[in-house]
């Protein structure tokens, strides 16, 4: 009986024993019991702002923020504003993409000497800590505001509260009754219901700009012969006035210092290659049937600095190249019906110049776009208007650097890197466009922006057709073909609905590790992947019981609706659209099996799309028509803008 | 027959069982094999890069499907092999008790049992350990209620359930007269504890005999669905809670068990009845 | 061993002086065995003494097996009862299948080393191998040993614990005649240690050699228990083999030989002469 040694025996009794405490105790401990502690917020995935209005505020303590624990996102999410969080807290999709909230903060004003200035911004004395919401007292319907509107504030601290509330308006509430509160936030479904607004203000400014097509002509004195120069009749010409030009070619750089509209339909002006062509630089003027050539080559200020942000660099550099039109501290210009047959720097340079309308042009760069710059150069220009245009070649058709609520429609841009270039521009409207052959991008959005609305556009044979980013924006009604990537989803909380992806390598992909997102009703046809994703939570493709059509996807049906979901990450129902054989896979029951499975857990799966309802029509049928009209023939014959809901506007020419 | 032997005996023949399994190439070959499907789910299903319990909702199905085969693939000879060459008659001659006989070879087995299961299982949650660490280091992470424990509860689970099917194929292996039977009564017991127990279970839904509210017993029941309705409770729903229970966890843990013990009950009760 | 010498006889006049005292260590008493409605043992009444080797043989179907499988205790008697004697042991009786077989992937000394840890008492497993002459294969996989050397295996097995009773069911069949001898002489050398040694077989040359007492099964009843060479005195007859006969064929039904063992052409016979 001594065959297995007694220390041997007990070597084995002992790790059985521990073997089964570590079972046992797997099972014991409360995995719900340590909630974890508050982080830095700049470490936080936020939700909330624009990063240029977050600029604006300056100081973090401004704003009251919210950070919440999802028991299965690894991000901690952070909230400018409670609003947010507490909408975000409410919805139920939340919950099936991060799980449900192990632990939310909230910023404590309580002990930090809060006050309010005559903006009602707040203005603190000592930072601010973190209290868990459960516990802080939350004053609201005060004077507090934040650049979006009312705000609530939170105290740990009852008596805090009360006297904020004292002071400043408001009454307290605890955090059910908080949560319990309407909110509203803006939103995506704002900024859609925003554009017919956005447009009709565009024809505002676009009526206000065409008067000064009224201006009565200057009387040309009588010394002034046929060969006097452009700079020789703006001098001699009132404030207010329209100087006519002769017909003919002018080698002269102008500037233009007083409100007066230059017309001359006949008429090119040639700046030999040096600097400006024609330089504005008074509000209310008008440069109306020139061609324009002859620009230098400067395409920036290159002593900008180096130091600082990397935009920086940019922002003091763009905006100081050379340019056909140069429009500098100047508001409210009109640039119509003029040609820059070829620049080597700016088209139509327009800095720190609000309420510019550039219609009717046309601008082409050079063909390799690194040595030329933007058709339209916006810098700190918010209201332009541009439209009816065609850009050709160059750099960027159109760039835009903090030029808020700029619309940019009817347009065509073909063959440069970007067409439209977005940077810390919000509220912008890029409507009724087409774009081809551009080497990076169609519509690009840089730098987390808010609210823009990228609308029934097409785009054609680039590599990003269109590139999004920062939130609440609405991207909807375009058509995107023959693409490297038709759109992406980046941008936060923002709808993405009615738009046609055909033949593109990647029909839609998020990058984004946040997936607040209503993305339905698109149609995604023949793209070598309909859509794809990177880390983050399980994103659901469908809003409101409505989906997406997928080509590829078949089954029984109910409604109009298949009646398995479809996953366009799955590596099976993913390729349906390309290989008959992954339908004999898809037909498995263990396939079956694992997908149900799956299904039982949702908000759980890195990488994944899934549209519970995906359609058995396209949603776009019209648009789908023009989609595959534009991948035969180009986009020459097939404007974007005579889709049927888009806002017409008559061309000039 | 003092108590002594009998553990010595037990001992002997746990260690025997033991043996044969390290010694047997093609259990070490279906570990690796395992270990292998294993990362392919977890690869494959996307779990592994996002955390425990996704891998674990990855992994929960086919583990239901491959623990009865492996479960077969360990416990189909170990009885019936023994009778086959006339061993068990020989034990007869040391006085060997039908239940420590049986017991032996099912704790020996069970050793094998949770090697092959438990250190691909291991494997896989050192794969995810590795693989699930956030994909950038601009933002905060925290691991959320997704932690190592959790996928130590599968792994202790699935072990259970793991014994569970060894147990049932245990005594398929004493009810059987040779090899041939007793591979068809493996596969048989096994079929009629998983597939049949479901299937009565959804029969009884249908025909309207077992109510909503007798549905989280039944699975008590049947050992898979004890198996799945207890790592939905005590894992998954711990990540993804739920207005409802999975099942109930109490009856379902001692349903599981009940699937260990009773079959060794059974087949220890057979073995001292069998003719030799 | 020197040839043609019978050890038994030898142990009867030299070894053992109280052999012929016939210590009674199992015994059956009468016995009655049946599987429903066939009888296969009827009144059969049998004491087994220590240090010696007791022979059964008899026509296939007589019933040896069943008789072994009933002092074994592996089965109960339908009637009679079967009663161990001799002394308190860590282990009673040891066993000896007719085709002894081993879990395959151990080695000699492993397999003899399990069985040993299954009694409670300190086993010399060297010393059992010695005694079937297996030390040189100790290493060696039993999956590999030739099937003489398996029998010699299941012998070594039977002896773990050292049983008062040893009981080996055809130790001889299958085996080339070196083989079959060599198990024998291990026979022998167990009785001679004190071991009663029950065994049944078709060689009757080796068993008129080597046992001390032969029992021949014949219709379910025990028709002679004493020595071979009284058996064949009796019986009027040279030997063994002719007593056999002599008792078999008075049988209406002649159940002959038809298996593989074949006693008649038994080459050991032809080594006798």
């Amino acid at each position: 009986m001594d065959s297995v040694p007694v220390s041997k025996r007990s070597a084995v009794l002992v790790t059985v024993a521990v073997l089964f405490a570590v079972a046992v105790g797997l099972f014991a401990i409360d995995l719900g019991a340590s909630a974890p502690e508050p982080v830095e917020f700049s470490d936080t995935r936020s939700i909330g702002f624009a990063s240029e209005v977050h600029r604006e505020i300056g100081n973090e303590a401004a704003v009251p923020r919210a950070q919440v624990f999802y028991s299965q996102y690894q991000y901690v999410v952070g909230y400018y504003g409670l609003e947010r969080a507490v909408a975000a807290l409410a919805d139920p999709t939340r919950q099936q993409q991060f799980g449900y909230p192990i632990a939310t903060y909230v910023t404590d004003y309580a002990g930090t000497g809060i006050e309010l200035d005559d903006n009602g911004t707040i203005q603190t004395d000592r930072s601010t800590a973190w209290v868990p919401a459960g516990e802080a007292y939350y004053v609201v319907d005060s004077d507090a505001r934040a650049p979006n509107g009312p705000i609530v504030v939170p105290f740990s601290d009852r008596a805090a509260a009360t006297t904020f509330a004292d002071q400043h308006g408001g009454q307290v509430l605890d955090w059910a009754a908080l949560r319990d509160r309407p909110v509203s936030i803006d939103d995506a479904s704002l900024v859609r219901d925003r554009v017919e607004t956005q447009q009709s203000n565009a024809d505002a400014r676009l009526r206000t700009a065409q008067q000064l097509l009224e201006r009565p002509p200057a009387a040309v004195s009588t010394d002034m012969n046929s060969t006097a120069t452009i700079q020789s009749r703006i001098d001699a010409a009132p404030n207010g006035s329209t100087v006519v030009l002769p017909a003919g070619t002018y080698e002269e750089s102008i500037e233009i210092n007083r409100p007066m509209t230059l017309v001359g339909p006949q008429t090119t002006i040639d700046g030999g290659g040096e600097g400006n062509v024609i330089a504005v630089s008074a509000d209310e003027v008008a440069i109306v049937g020139v061609t324009v050539r002859g620009a230098g080559d400067t395409t920036r200020d290159p002593n900008a600095t180096a130091e600082g942000d990397w935009d920086t660099n940019i922002e003091l550099g763009y905006g100081h190249g050379d340019a056909a039109i140069a429009i500098v501290e100047a508001n409210g210009t009109l640039v119509q019906d003029v040609r820059v047959p070829h620049t080597d720097s700016n088209g139509i340079l327009v800095r720190d110049a609000p309420d510019t309308v550039v219609r009717n042009v046309s601008v082409a760069g050079t063909a390799v776009w690194r040595d030329s710059f933007m058709g339209v150069m916006l810098m700190r220009s918010p209201r332009t208007v541009v439209e009816n245009s065609t850009f050709l070649a160059g750099r960027d058709g159109v760039y835009l650097h903090r030029s808020a609520e700029t619309v940019i429609r009817s347009s065509t841009f073909t063959d440069g890197r970007y067409g439209v270039h977005l940077m810390h521009t919000s509220d912008a409207l890029i409507h009724g466009n087409e774009f081809a052959n551009h080497d990076y991008g169609g519509v690009t959005i840089m730098t987390d922006p808010a609210r823009n609305a990228i609308v029934n556009n097409v785009v054609a044979n680039t590599s990003t057709a269109i590139g999004t980013s920062g939130s609440d924006s609405y991207i909807a009604h375009n058509i995107a073909v023959d693409s490297r990537l038709g759109i992406s989803t980046s941008a936060i909380g923002s709808l993405y609905e009615h738009n046609v992806l055909m033949g593109n390598e990647y029909g839609m992909r998020t990058g984004s590790v946040i997936a607040t997102s209503d993305i339905a009703r698109n149609d995604f046809v023949d793209n070598d992947r309909h859509a794809g994703a990177g880390a983050g939570p399980l994103r659901i493709w469908a809003a409101d019981g409505v989906g997406n059509y997928w080509t590829g996807m078949y089954g029984s049906s109910t409604g109009g609706i298949y009646d398995r979901a479809y996953s366009p990450t799955d590596p099976v129902q993913g390729e349906l659209h390309r290989s008959t054989a992954h339908r004999t896979l898809h037909q498995s029951p263990v396939y079956e099996g694992l997908r149900t499975l799956k299904g039982a857990a949702p908000g759980l799966r890195s990488g994944s799309i899934i549209d519970p309802y995906p359609s058995v029509e396209p949603h776009n049928p019209q648009r789908l028509e023009t989609a595959q009209a534009v991948r035969v023939e180009g986009i020459d014959d097939n404007r974007a803008h005579s889709d049927t809901n888009d806002t017409e506007h008559e061309p000039s020419d | 027959m003092t108590a002594h032997s009998a553990l010595g005996q037990g001992t002997a023949i746990a260690a025997r069982e033991v043996k044969t399994v390290l010694r047997t190439r093609i259990y070490a070959l279906l570990a690796v094999g395992l270990f292998g499907f294993l990362f392919v789910l977890v690869a494959g299903g996307g779990g592994a890069a996002t955390g425990y319990t996704p891998a674990i909702v990855d992994l929960l199905l086919p583990l239901e499907v491959i623990v009865p085969v492996l479960a077969i693939a360990i416990g189909y000879r170990s009885v019936v092999a023994d009778l086959d060459r006339g061993e068990l008659a020989v034990f007869t001659t040391y006085d060997v008790p039908a239940p420590v006989y049986v017991t032996a070879v099912y704790l020996g087995r069970s050793v094998g049992m949770l090697g092959m299961l438990g250190l691909p299982l291991v494997a896989t949650g050192a794969v995810i350990a590795f693989t699930a660490s956030p994909d950038t280091g601009v933002f905060a992470t925290h691991s959320g209620v997704d932690s190592p424990v959790l996928f130590g509860r599968f792994v202790v689970l699935t072990a259970l359930y793991g014994l569970s099917m060894l147990s049932i194929v245990l005594l398929g292996s004493v009810i059987a007269r040779s090899l041939r039977t007793a591979i068809a009564l493996a596969i048989g017991a096994v079929l009629v504890a998983v597939v049949g127990g479901d299937a009565a279970i959804l029969a009884g839904l249908t025909d309207g005999w077992l109510g909503p509210s007798s549905l989280s017993w039944s699975f008590a029941v049947v050992p898979n669905s004890a198996y799945r309705s207890l790592v939905l409770e005590t894992v998954i729903a711990i990540a993804a809670p739920t207005e409802e229970a999975y099942g109930s966890p109490a009856a379902s843990a001692i349903g599981l068990f009940s699937w260990i013990i009773g079959p060794l009950f059974a087949a220890a009760a057979i073995v001292a009845r069998k003719r030799l | 061993m020197i040839p043609n010498t019978n050890p038994a006889t030898e142990r009867a006049n030299t070894a053992q002086p109280d052999r012929n005292a016939a210590t009674t260590v199992l015994a059956g008493e009468s016995i009655e065995k049946r599987y429903g409605s066939v009888e296969v043992l009827s009144d059969v009444s049998i004491e087994i003494p220590a240090a010696a080797v007791t022979a059964l043989v008899g026509p296939n179907g007589t019933g040896k097996t069943t008789l072994l499988r009933l002092l074994l205790e592996l089965e109960s008697p339908t009637s009679g009862t079967v009663t161990y004697e001799g002394p308190q042991t860590a282990r009673r009786i040891g066993y000896l299948p007719q085709r002894p077989s081993f879990r395959p992937g151990f080695t000699v000394a492993e397999t003899i080393e399990f069985y040993a840890s299954l009694v409670e008492t300190a086993v010399d497993s060297d010393r059992i191998l010695d005694r079937v002459r297996l030390t040189d294969a100790r290493n060696r996989p039993v999956e590999a040993l030739s099937g003489g050397m398996t029998r010699l295996l299941g012998v070594g097995q039977s002896i773990v614990g050292s049983p008062p009773v040893v009981i080996f069911d055809e130790p001889a069949s299958g085996l080339d005649p070196t083989m079959a001898n060599r198990v024998f002489e291990v026979a022998d050398e167990l009785a001679a240690a004190g071991t009663a040694v029950v065994l049944t077989s078709h060689n009757l040359s080796l068993v008129s050699r080597h046992a001390d007492r032969v029992e021949i099964l014949s219709e379910g009843t025990v028709t002679e228990l004493t020595a071979p060479q009284t058996l064949a005195t009796r019986y009027g007859v040279a030997d063994l083999r002719e007593a056999y006969h002599a008792v078999v064929t008075a049988d209406p039904a002649d159940h002959g030989d038809g298996d593989d063992e074949r006693p008649r052409d038994d080459p050991t016979d032809g080594e006798r002469q």
